[in-house]
């Protein structure tokens, strides 16, 4: 008994030394954390958004002198690791969640998963990356731009085929571009960016949509085209490549892609929530963050978490509008 | 690439490279805890070290970690790790026959040597192979997969149609997921968990390991336990290299499929030495006996399993491209370094490369020596009592199955799996085409998704020659399984009939 | 079933006719999953329908084959009994208990588990399970389970980073591990 009160008070005074060591942020929670902070990915390991959150994690050590943990509960297409998120761990501020949207609107409006929008709330956003469509240098359709292949496609209805993920992003922004300007494309469902990048490269497929931190090489290499992105701020990366608003679609902005950010069961204490939302928007603002994030190729675009809250918000409501026009016109 | 050869000899690398394989070799020993999830849990550790030893480090735990399955597999019939399942067929009938300490330096000598050879491709062949993985489309892979789904149905000694029942079952359950067309869940009964589909891993540790542990119990409140292996026979390298020696054509056709299949994205270890054993099967003319302790057969095994890991490493480097699960830790291993795998890595930072290259052949020097040397020691194991024996199987074989996913549902698919191979068993059933099955059919229904996609006719995909060869071969093993079937019956009813006259005079 | 028949597979099955039963149970089983399958096959459409479709129809029309040219042909009906259920039927009641009470042991761990957390489960399932299996000391036996749990849990929370399922000790473990890191 007498130990069992001794060891917490103990680990306070160690947590207090090393708070004021390290943040001096004076909301700090009492007793909070008192064990290291799980952050869990829907993914297996070794993807994008599993080094998104392993480089956080290493960086949120190194800022705030707290322990994160990865933790990958991949299955059910991040269905399974964000219900674990929203539902089945409890909410005591040990989980948090590193949640890639629109994926997870999708899950929610389209694939049963067993967790409403509100359950999960943002608490910091990491970076947006817009679809990028692609083509093959050395292919039929290699040398003409984003205009020319439209034209390209008009006249041969059906013959460009495309590479997506079913039912994610890429599909989706794809079918929304096709629609928008009058073209029907051949869409080829893969299991994941990478096997699409591949049958691009082999010329199995014409076009690809994928991310471009997945692409850059090939992009730098000259074996791919950049061709539009779906977003209407242009990517300092790809300087020249077409936005939405370029080639005049009317795509919700920021949404179509992949919306990186921090969340977090939304019954978790506020006291909790405010103190980490602040602790990874010091860390996200940091120098040394940025060039961390550089280093495995991802450009922050750190957001606070009331934006991203706004953002989450929009972009659950373009996913809604998208599936109850695609459900109406399929009852057609 | 000479700096590379010295940094590869430093004393931190050598010690890295020995650190990583007798790591690899504990974790893959112990069933259910496979060579997989050994360097998906030493990521973590990896980042304390330089890009290049880390990358070592963990190029020496897979090596090791499936060099390890094997020793399971010798000596009590539990494969380590999934690649070991068939090498557990050939290697526990070798040790049965007390040739134990011969078919854990045979697995050894064919492991080591076929990662060297594997290796020293990766090392001079990368750019002309990686082109390979790029010829591969939908076509090439369905009628890859159709000729290794027919190859295991035709060469198996069940009745050919419980084979392709079995087959069929498989494949059946392996279409409980989400849909590869549309992403919706297809046969899910509301379950999430079950969106994902049947977790590989976890039914391939259902299938072997568990059941093992339930036959060990079994075993150990019998009244007369027999031992399981007599470890007392000792065996000269020169023995070992002399039943090398006449099996080279084995030993290289292996080694050449398996670093084929591993340069192909879709395939990995796993399925790789299914294929080249049944390949080995069909053409090998030494008349040995497939299955029951058949020396070739454990070359083919273990010497496609350690090619396939090199050959992996080939699309992984100059694409940027995960062969198998292993591969995919590999690559976000070496972005968290701050390198890309893909074309570029080759011109930035060559040093990195090619240091990793040559510390991989010197891991695989690494995995032979303690095949050759330190295999004795494992002994110990068969000391243990079989009731020690059957509980540690047990809890390791749920641990392992949960820590894939961090999934309590998967320790449920693993129980389930376990009943179902137990099940086949009793009906008598062959479990290996719905291992094949299990194994192929997500990718299969892929890629004849894709197929349908971008093919118009059946006119375009025979104009793709390799998809041809493949398709042909099939048609061939089919015809020629069925007439050596067919004239086997023949014989036998011959035989009963001369042994009924007798009976009648 | 004609009483010759029965009698006839009571010699070729090794004085098993149950076994019989057995087999025609189970592809009763095969098919009704299938057919189950089948039935929840309507829900989905084109492409993703065809292919699993097409392994059902295969799958029962297999399985009503292989059952059909069992019940006809004689030959196939020599079907052994598999050696492991000759051990268990072969054994003494007290160990057919005994096997029977390490299934359900292990059966019952993950859910164990997922209520008590993962050193109390371990260690518990593990001495349940030497004991029944006639590990000779029964003390050792739960002194190293224990020890096991223990180290394992330390293992997975230190260098593997694998989040077991937790209880008490497991919380207490956390802690104190983090407090000690500090």
């Amino acid at each position: 008994m007498l130990k069992s009160t001794l060891i917490p008070a103990a680990c306070l005074t160690l947590l207090v030394a090393g708070a004021s060591a390290y943040a001096a942020s004076p909301e700090k929670p009492a007793d909070y954390p008192n064990r290291p902070i799980n952050i869990v990915v829907a993914y297996p390991p070794g993807g994008g958004i599993d080094l998104t959150a392993r480089t956080l994690a290493t960086q949120m050590e190194r800022i705030t002198g707290l322990q994160f943990r990865v933790e990958n509960r991949p299955g059910g297409g991040t269905v399974v690791g964000n219900t674990y998120l929203a539902k089945q761990a409890k909410p005591d501020g040990y989980t948090l969640g590193l949640v890639s949207n629109p994926t997870m609107s999708i899950t929610i409006v389209d694939q049963g998963a067993p967790f409403t929008k509100d359950d999960i709330q943002p608490i910091g956003g990491i970076t947006f990356a817009p679809v990028v469509w692609l083509s093959n240098t050395e292919s039929k359709i290699g040398k003409m731009d984003f205009n020319q292949i439209i034209a390209y496609a008009k006249a041969h209805p059906g013959e460009l085929k495309v590479g997506v993920i079913p039912n994610g992003a890429f599909d989706i922004a794809t079918r929304i571009l096709a629609k928008q300007k009058g073209v029907e494309f051949t869409i080829v469902p893969f299991q994941g960016g990478k096997p699409a990048a591949v049958a691009l490269l082999g010329e199995h497929i014409d076009l690809a949509a994928n991310y471009y931190d997945e692409v850059a090489q090939y992009i730098d290499t000259g074996k791919m085209k950049a061709l539009a992105i779906s977003d209407d701020t242009p990517m300092p990366q790809l300087p020249g490549v077409p936005t939405m608003k370029d080639i005049g679609v009317k795509m919700a902005a920021a949404t179509w892609g992949a919306d990186r950010f921090v969340g977090i069961n939304a019954n978790v204490s506020e006291e909790i929530k405010t103190y980490l939302a602040d602790m990874i928007e010091k860390t996200l603002k940091d120098e040394d963050t940025r060039k961390a994030f550089e280093k495995v190729g991802i450009v922050l675009i750190p957001q606070t978490a009331k934006q991203e809250k706004a953002l989450y918000d929009e972009a659950y409501s373009a996913v809604s509008e998208y599936f109850a026009e695609a459900h109406a016109a399929a009852k057609k | 690439m000479l700096e590379g050869f010295l940094n590869a000899l430093t004393p931190t690398s050598l010690f890295v490279e020995m650190l990583g394989v007798v790591i690899g070799i504990i974790f893959g020993a112990i069933p259910g805890l496979t060579a997989t999830l050994g360097i998906a849990l030493f990521v973590p550790v990896t980042f304390l070290m330089t890009a290049e030893h880390g990358m070592i480090m963990l190029g020496g735990i897979y090596a090791g970690g499936i060099y390890g399955g094997s020793i399971s597999a010798v000596l009590i019939n539990v494969p380590g790790t999934p690649a070991s399942i068939v090498t557990s067929w050939e290697g526990h009938a070798l040790a049965r026959q007390g040739k134990a300490r011969f078919a854990l330096g045979m697995s050894a000598l064919a492991s080591g040597t076929g990662g060297f050879i594997s290796a020293i491709a990766v090392l001079f062949l990368t750019p002309v192979l990686s082109t390979l993985a790029l010829r591969f489309g939908s076509a090439e892979y369905c009628s890859l997969l159709i000729f290794s789904l027919t190859i295991v149905i035709v060469m198996l000694e069940t009745p050919m149609t419980s084979n392709l029942l079995s087959c069929c079952i498989g494949l059946m359950l392996v279409t409980i997921g989400l849909d590869p067309v549309e992403g919706t869940p297809r046969f899910t009964f509301g379950v999430i968990d079950l969106m994902s589909g049947f977790n590989l891993v976890a039914v391939l540790i259902g299938f072997f390991c568990m059941t093992q542990a339930v036959r060990l119990a079994l075993d150990s409140l019998q009244k007369h336990t027999e031992n399981l292996v007599d470890f007392s026979g000792e065996t000269s390298l020169r023995e070992m290299l002399g039943a090398l020696g006449s099996r080279i054509v084995t030993h290289l056709r292996s080694t050449v499929i398996g670093i084929f299949l591993g340069i192909l994205p879709a395939l990995g270890p796993v399925e790789t030495p299914f294929i080249a054993h049944a390949i080995e099967r069909r053409f090998n003319r030494k008349g040995e006996d497939f299955g029951n302790g058949s020396v070739s057969g454990l070359i083919a095994s273990e010497a496609s399993i350690s090619a396939n890991v090199g050959g992996s490493l080939i699309p992984l480097i100059s694409l940027g491209i995960p062969g198998s699960g292993a591969a995919a830790v590999f690559i976000g291993s070496l972005t968290l370094h701050g390198l890309q795998p893909g074309p570029l890595l080759f011109a930035n930072s060559p040093e990195v490369i090619y240091t990793f290259f040559w510390g991989f052949l010197a891991v695989y020097i690494f995995v032979l020596l303690f095949g050759l040397i330190g295999a004795r020691y494992c002994a110990f194991v068969l000391k243990i009592p079989q009731s020690v024996l059957a509980t540690f199987i047990a809890i390791f074989s749920i641990l392992g199955s949960y820590a894939i996913n961090n999934s309590i549902f998967d320790v449920v698919v693993m129980f389930g799996a376990t009943a179902f191979a137990l099940w086949f068993q009793v009906l008598r059933f062959s479990i290996l085409p719905v291992v094949m099955a299990v194994i192929l059919g997500p990718l299969f229904e892929q890629q004849v998704v894709v197929l349908t996609k971008t093919q118009n006719s059946v006119f375009d995909i025979l104009q793709r020659p390799i998809a041809d060869c493949f398709l042909l071969a099939s048609f061939l093993i089919i015809v020629f399984g069925v007439i050596g079937r067919m004239r086997k019956k023949g014989a036998r009813i011959k035989a009963l009939e001369g042994m009924e006259q007798i009976d009648d005079a | 079933m004609s009483g010759a028949r029965l009698r006839f597979n009571r010699a070729v099955t090794g004085d098993y006719p149950e076994m019989l039963y057995f087999r025609f149970a189970s592809f009763a089983v095969i098919i009704a999953f299938a057919a189950l399958l089948a039935s929840r096959s309507t829900q989905i459409t084109g492409m993703a329908r065809t292919y699993p479709s097409i392994l059902i129809f295969a799958v029962i029309v297999g399985t009503l084959a292989l059952a059909t040219k069992e019940f006809l042909g004689r030959k196939v009906l020599a079907t052994p009994v598999s050696q492991d259920v000759a051990k268990i039927i072969a054994s003494p009641p007290s160990s057919r208990a005994r096997f029977a009470g390490f299934v359900l042991v292990w059966l019952a761990f993950p859910w164990l588990l997922v209520s008590v957390g993962f050193v109390v489960a371990t260690t518990i399932t593990i001495s349940a399970s030497f004991w029944l299996l006639k590990f000779g000391r029964p003390g050792y036996g739960i002194v190293g389970a224990a020890l096991f749990s223990l180290g394992c849990a330390v293992l997975c929370a230190t260098v593997f980073y694998i989040p077991l399922p937790p209880g008490a000790i497991d919380d207490w473990i956390g802690r104190t591990l983090f407090a000690l890191s500090k």
